[in-house]
């Protein structure tokens, strides 16, 4: 295997001794590798604020799937971020929140997270992992939860004050819910697909000729902001869909990025999801618009709208999109499916039981 | 790696020592005494009230909150040396009950005009400086908890503007004067919203064991929303950016002021 161990030392006891003073031992555990980062990978980068530890990333987990964190004890972050489909819920709209209302955007799949450093939520309406993961418990479309109450509910638990205790040393609160949650997310790594294993020259990498050549098109046509390895740029681009953003509501939903940064470049701008796993993400866009990769594959192809932000990628020797031919359709869609990271969405470190 | 252990070993050591051995703590500095920050809030001249009609404008106005942050409170002294008051995050606030994430649960009405600060080190302060709102980095991850910073109290946003960040000011109640009154919603809290205020004393703040010190400064809320058409904008919000960029300055700029030192 091609794996560099990221060696992360964990130390415990400290909270004990700051109440103990009688017990000097040293506390160090062996070395047990928290996350595993692929070569083709860049070099994952801990949070400061909220480093991981063995025993956060398992209360995470733990939060992740408990249904208890919505005020219906009905939802959990798992109704719509399933593994089976990379964490993202199959539905445009979902309407599986505890309202029933269709929310406003399309359920991100959560795939490489630690990497997603320049923003999160569509247009980029958070800064970390920590702060996002209040808003869908907190929205009352969403999870809905009281967040007094949730610790009040927490601490009912026969687990949880002892788990929250391990791995932060202190009581049940609001921040080291999001913290738990946010250190589980940061381990959800894929780089598995058959495409990484041609790329690290590894057994399974093999493409066949059509593959291969939708990896040249791909190269050449989606790389510039699907950009690998992460097969993201982590940056927004106003890809084409619209050409209307105007929206005078206080949500601004239309307006993608601006709507944060109140840049008029970035009027009709979204994030740019990334590939790995495309396969599993339908429905595609911020929206959800279109159901199929076909459908994607078509408007990169045909369905370009002109607009003053539009990426200049799309607008090339004064023609809008790339007019694929039938056979390249097929040879990028036949590509696209290499990026499907199938031990990802069965990993049982990621799984609820 | 072997360094490290040791190194971390002899920290956690002197730590523990440390906590162990404060039963002969023979403090050399002089104690301060109380020292107190006032934030006097006045509608011109006028003490400012809730749900009693005070003419701005030319509009009569209303209001049922008043909330901002005070944070990264600082006194400069005269030989030009800076305390900075450690985990800086006060909620000043004058309120009626809010119903917090869409009626979940009530935050109480309370007033709260003063900042009691114990551990002023004893000297004659010549300048004020603070903030008003939450740092970038504080604002960006609400994960980090320091001071009175919650997401319990109201001002926090997370379905606002689905940013998730604190709110840094907030003044809302309603316009009385057209036949039917007209909401009204004033709020800053991006992080270009931040504004650090500072005030050269008329008279020196002296901070010592002896006296209990007090600086009364005046909250000016009519100059909150200074030079602002509030009949145009009701609401002043994310979606109105340039308008919460002019409140910001005009907490900056015109709502301070000192009213007496004690």
């Amino acid at each position: 295997m091609f794996y560099k161990k990221i060696k992360i030392r964990i130390v415990i006891g400290l909270a004990f001794l700051s109440y103990s003073c009688n017990d000097l031992d040293d506390q160090y555990q062996e070395v047990v590798p928290l996350v595993t980062v692929p070569d083709n990978f860049p070099a994952f980068i801990d949070s400061e604020t909220n480093p991981l530890t063995e025993e956060g990333i398992a209360l995470g987990k733990k939060l992740f799937f408990d249904k208890r964190l919505s005020g219906s004890n009905k939802v959990s972050c798992a109704t719509c971020h399933q593994q089976n489909l990379a964490f993202s819920d199959g539905s445009a709209l979902t309407t599986q929140g505890i309202s029933g209302k269709a929310l406003e955007r399309n359920s991100p799949a959560l795939i490489n997270l630690a990497w997603a450093n320049n923003g999160l939520f569509w247009d980029g309406g958070s800064t970390n992992l920590e702060s996002q993961a209040f808003a869908p418990l907190a929205h009352e479309d969403e999870m809905h939860q009281n967040l007094e109450e949730l610790i009040l509910e927490l601490n009912a638990d026969a687990n949880y004050p002892r788990l929250f205790n391990n791995a932060f040393g202190r009581a049940i609160n609001q921040a080291d819910i999001v913290k738990a949650i946010a250190q589980f997310e940061r381990t959800l790594i894929s780089a598995n697909s058959r495409y990484d294993k041609y790329i690290r020259n590894e057994s399974g990498g093999i493409l066949n000729e059509e593959e291969l050549k939708g990896l040249q098109l791909a190269e050449q046509f989606c790389f510039s902001c699907h950009s690998t390895p992460l097969l993201t740029d982590n940056l927004y681009h106003n890809n084409g869909i619209d050409t209307d953003f105007t929206d005078d509501t206080e949500l601004m939903m239309k307006k993608g990025r601006f709507r944060i940064t109140d840049n008029i470049q970035d009027l009709g701008k979204f994030r740019t999801p990334t590939l790995r796993n495309i396969e599993k993400t339908a429905p595609y866009m911020h929206d959800g618009r279109f159901s199929t990769l076909e459908r994607v594959i078509e408007h990169y192809s045909n369905g370009i709208l002109e607009s003053a932000t539009l990426d200049s990628n799309l607008h090339q020797k004064g023609k809008l999109g790339f007019s694929f031919s039938d056979t390249e359709k097929q040879q990028l869609i036949a590509f696209l499916k290499t990026l499907t990271d199938t031990q990802y969405l069965t990993d049982k470190r990621f799984s609820e039981f | 790696m072997k360094n490290f252990k040791n190194i971390s070993l002899a920290l956690i050591s002197l730590i523990s020592l440390n906590s162990c051995s404060n039963d002969d703590d023979n403090t050399t500095t002089d104690l301060s005494g109380t020292t107190q920050i006032n934030f006097d809030a006045k509608v011109g001249t006028a003490d400012f009230a809730l749900n009693t009609p005070f003419t701005i404008n030319g509009q009569s106005l209303q209001f049922e909150r008043l909330r901002y942050w005070i944070s990264d409170l600082k006194l400069v002294n005269a030989k030009n040396e800076t305390y900075t008051v450690p985990n800086s995050f006060f909620l000043l606030e004058e309120t009626n009950a809010i119903a917090v994430q869409e009626g979940d649960y009530t935050y109480p009405a309370k007033k709260r005009e003063s900042v009691d600060l114990t551990a002023v080190p004893s000297g004659t302060y010549t300048k004020i400086i603070f903030s008003v709102g939450v740092d970038a980095t504080h604002n960006d991850n609400m994960s980090i908890q320091a001071g009175e910073l919650s997401q319990l109290n109201g001002m926090t946003n997370v379905s606002w503007m689905w940013h998730t960040s604190y709110i840094f000011s907030a003044l809302t109640g309603k316009n009385v004067t057209p036949a039917t009154p007209v909401a009204i919603s004033v709020e800053t809290g991006l992080n270009t919203n931040y504004r650090t205020i500072e005030i050269t004393l008329p008279t020196a703040l002296v901070v010592s064991s002896k006296t209990a010190a007090k600086l009364n400064l005046n909250v000016d809320v009519e100059k909150i929303v200074k030079d602002i058409d509030l009949v145009a904008n009701p609401k002043i919000a994310a979606s109105k950016a340039t308008l919460m960029t002019q409140v910001a300055d005009n907490y900056k700029n015109n709502v301070f002021t000192v009213k007496s030192v004690e």
